[in-house]
């Protein structure tokens, strides 16, 4: 299924659409965000954090257009999901714990 | 070049040197000269090897040559940390130690430990030392960092991305916290 035929059966714009909407464009802000401080200081972990916000916005939308993504199995997307949200926390970790 | 076109460069030479890190709007506002004649000036100084330019977002910096040794580019990246120049701030106002530092702008000894070490890279910051102590002076002259600080200002976005910054810098290893 193409992209567009996506968008195409996409159900009138309704409120959790929205907030899910609202939630990658902020997510998108803070990768930016991230990215303006790495340019600045040039601090490497910054770059594991703005890796995770850019994950999670994906990770939204991939959740969001689920339904759609016919030509994967639900549960090969759940795990695919699921990993991103794993990845998410191990990025943010190592933007811990790593040493400048 | 006749005599006032001569010294209408000499007063834009002047103003760069007292002012570095001056835009060209506020060169035009203080010398009540055209955008145009200005512009004609900064070239012909630029071009002399006299002064130089930085761009850095809508603006372009002007500096005089060998004042900060061809780290312009970095000192502007400077002075768009609200920290740094708090820390700047700080070290003209007194000869504080990192740890009054911290204490004075309340941020990590890590994070003063960084930007303590990109300043005096710089050269905008020397070290002293106090016995066990070290104390941090202005590596130049106090009335230009005031003036760059006055002609240069993080805008909002820098502001919110510095924030973030020192939200990392807070959470690295505490070291050299004299």
């Amino acid at each position: 299924m193409t992209l567009s035929n996506i968008f195409l059966e996409t159900e009138p714009f309704g409120i959790e659409s929205g907030i899910e909407l609202a939630i990658v464009a902020f997510a998108v802000v803070l990768f930016a965000l991230s990215i303006t401080a790495y340019r600045n200081t040039r601090i490497k972990k910054i770059l594991f954090a703005a890796a995770a916000f850019a994950l999670f916005a994906v990770h939204i939308f991939v959740d969001s257009i689920e339904d759609y993504l016919t030509f994967l199995d639900e549960e090969i997307i759940g795990i695919i999901l699921k990993l991103m949200l794993f990845a998410i926390l191990v990025l943010f970790f190592v933007a811990i714990v790593k040493k400048k | 070049m006749n005599d006032e076109s001569n010294i209408n460069t000499i007063r834009v030479l002047q103003y760069i040197q007292e002012n570095p890190g001056c835009h060209l709007r506020k060169i035009k506002r203080d010398l009540t000269m055209s955008m145009g004649t200005i512009q004609y000036h900064l070239i012909l100084l630029e071009k002399q090897g006299k002064v130089s330019s930085e761009r850095h977002n809508l603006h372009k910096y002007y500096f005089p040559i060998g004042l900060f040794e061809q780290n312009e580019k970095d000192i502007l990246k400077i002075l768009n940390q609200e920290t740094a120049r708090e820390i700047l701030m700080t070290i003209l106002e007194q000869h504080p130690t990192q740890t009054d530092i911290a204490n004075i702008i309340k941020i990590s000894s890590a994070s003063v430990n960084w930007h303590i070490k990109r300043l005096v890279e710089l050269g905008l910051v020397v070290e002293q030392k106090d016995g066990k102590f070290k104390r941090y002076v202005l590596g130049i002259d106090s009335k230009h960092i005031v003036s760059m600080m006055k002609n240069y200002h993080p805008n909002l976005w820098n502001r919110w991305s510095n924030r973030l910054a020192e939200m990392f810098l807070s959470l690295s290893k505490e070291e050299n916290k004299q």
